[in-house]
């Protein structure tokens, strides 16, 4: 099947004070048609750079080198009015934070009609309409009354099922969400990963799904990619990954998920270290000072990402296997 | 209103250190904690549990009278907090800590890292010159896992989990009896998690420090918890030792909460 969406080899790095910090280092990735794909990686680790990249989103002080292709268009090179055509329309983002994504001076009916308007040349009573029935499908209790009312007056699980709907308006081809849930409450979380799950069966659309929690991701992803220091350490089908993870890295990150059965622990299982800051050494692998299977070639050389076991892609010298 | 269950596994317990009883803080009318009472024993932890807006944080503020409540007693050691004046207040104060969720922006970032653990010496421990502090502020800073070479820096040059060590620092330089933590780990990452965690745990062991410890995070209250309890609408609608109440969750709040906690070994629907 043809991606709907490639990147290839991009690396994103920012200026800072003169002197440059790599955040995404020739990272490369496909997502194919209704496919979900989960982004796993702690802060720093350039998860959501990658996209924001992508979309265009970054300030001046950032570099972009690579090429990102979505329906067959390289999205980096495009002109603007060109880009706008796409985004917010075919390639659409969710923020964490549902009370900054969405204008406070406008009302919900107003922020969603408006992207029929821009797209679709649609009449304002006519995207009315179509934003009520948005709000129908997101699940959205009394959508009539929500139109007129204002984001404040609105929770944060609702705040973020508007943001959902609103990213649906045109049908996209895919869509990203960055931390959809972790702005809320446990309970709402659940709500708002069933409101995802259902809205892919219904609306068929793509979507990466980027999140530090793992369990978040697996409830939803057909694929995993963990990501560490910029790069990606290991990519494959979800239950694999999770079940038989090949990297030390992602094995780690799964025991320190602490579980909600088996007996009461006394300590909490822990990832020693900390993750690599701007200006620690480059060389061998980035993960090596954390890893319980570190050896010399680990600290001289990086590891490439390569073919595992599975069809899973790792990117390891002494690769766990089963 | 719920009676504190019995506790398993807690050892040598004689008389609660901390009794709380029917505490109500209102905001402007509106109710924000409901006749809440609970007992905390030396040595253990206490997880507080609900959803953002059910009262966990102003519970625990209005105990350390940090919010007005608005009546009940908080009885620290046979001695209510909420009616005694403010210099018997203040010299209870070292025995009461807390630690809050956001470890920088509880951090005065004009101080550096050194000055902020040594503070609390200099209010409580006024006749300890400055070598005997710069010892113990030493001391602390490698008992939470930093490099002593560190007090000179300021806040802002530490990561997350790093701040919340310094956080700890201060908050258990002065060997308090009582440590509210108030969501410590939520703004940490996964692999961080676990290491505060465990260095709270630590530092409470060695010191017999009794721990009510507040967290959106279910599965980490599970571990580090004697009993937990459950608050909704600023009420307590549950309390179990922690076994208990994973095992067998009684109200409908409690059951709820965990059957939204996302686990790894769902198996995806599509």
């Amino acid at each position: 099947m043809i991606p709907v969406f490639s990147i290839d080899e991009l690396s994103v790095s920012f200026t800072q004070r003169r002197s440059t910090i790599p955040a995404v280092r020739k990272v490369s990735l496909d997502v194919k048609e209704r496919e979900c794909i989960g982004i796993v990686g702690e802060s720093g680790s350039g998860k959501t750079q990658i996209f924001m990249a992508a979309m265009g989103l970054l300030d001046g002080n950032s570099a972009v080198d690579g090429r990102v292709r979505f329906q067959g268009e390289d999205i980096l090179r495009l002109p603007p009015p060109k880009l706008n055509r796409i985004r917010g329309s075919q390639l659409t983002m969710i923020f964490q934070d549902p009370m900054t994504s969405l204008t406070p001076h406008l009302t919900i009916g107003a922020q969603l009609a408006e992207v029929l308007v821009c797209h679709e040349h649609k009449s304002w009573s006519e995207a009315r309409i179509a934003a009520r029935r948005m709000l129908e499908r997101v699940r959205v209790p009394e959508p009539k009354r929500r139109l007129d009312q204002f984001p404040h007056e609105l929770s944060g699980g609702l705040r973020q099922r508007v943001m959902i709907g609103m990213s649906l308006m045109c049908g996209p081809a895919l869509v990203i969400a960055d931390e959809p849930t972790t702005a809320l409450d446990v309970t709402v979380q659940a709500q708002i990963m069933d409101l995802l799950r259902a809205m892919r069966e219904e609306v068929g659309m793509a979507l990466v799904l980027i999140s530090h929690d793992l369990a978040v991701v697996a409830g939803l992803a057909d694929r995993i990619l963990v990501m560490y220091a910029g790069r990606i350490v290991e990519s494959g089908a979800a239950l694999e990954l999770l079940q038989h993870a090949q990297h030390p890295y992602t094995a780690e990150l799964l025991k320190c998920v602490p579980n909600v059965s088996g007996p009461r622990l006394q300590r909490l299982p822990t990832l020693p270290g900390q993750p690599p800051q701007p200006g620690d050494s480059e060389e061998g692998c980035a993960f090596a000072p954390r890893c319980p299977r570190a050896a010399a070639r680990c600290r001289a050389e990086r590891p490439e990402l390569h073919e595992g076991q599975s069809r899973t892609q790792v990117a390891c010298h002494y690769p766990i296997s089963q | 209103m719920i009676d504190p269950a019995p506790i398993s596994d807690v050892p040598g317990i004689d008389a609660p250190l901390l009794r709380v009883r029917e505490l109500g803080v209102s905001f402007a009318g509106h109710c924000a904690v409901r006749d809440v009472s609970f007992d905390l024993y030396a040595g253990e932890t206490l997880g507080l549990v609900g959803e953002s807006g059910s009262g966990k944080s102003t519970l625990a503020r209005a105990i350390l009278r940090l919010v007005k409540a608005a009546h009940g007693s908080v009885l620290w050691r046979g001695e209510d907090l909420l009616a005694c004046d403010a210099a018997t207040l203040r010299a209870h104060r070292r025995d009461l800590q807390i630690i809050f969720q956001d470890p920088l922006a509880s951090l005065n970032p004009r101080m550096s890292v050194g000055e902020a653990i040594a503070e609390p010496l200099r209010i409580f421990e006024p006749d300890l010159d400055a070598d005997g502090r710069e010892a113990r502020v030493k001391d602390m800073l490698k008992r939470v896992g930093l490099n002593s070479a560190m007090s000179r820096r300021y806040p802002h040059e530490f990561s997350g989990g790093q701040c919340q060590r310094i956080g700890i620092a201060r908050a258990m330089i002065l060997g308090p009896k009582l440590l509210i933590c108030d969501e410590p780990v939520s703004s940490l990452d996964v692999s961080i998690q676990g290491q505060i965690v465990n260095l709270l745990l630590d530092l409470q062991r060695e010191a017999g420090t009794a721990m009510l410890f507040i967290s959106h995070n279910l599965a980490v209250v599970r571990h580090v918890s004697h009993r937990i309890m459950v608050m909704c609408s600023g009420s307590i609608v549950e309390v179990a030792s922690s076994e208990a109440l994973f095992a067998e969750p009684v109200h409908p709040y409690t059951r709820a909460l965990l059957a939204a906690i996302p686990m790894l070994s769902a198996s995806p629907i599509w």
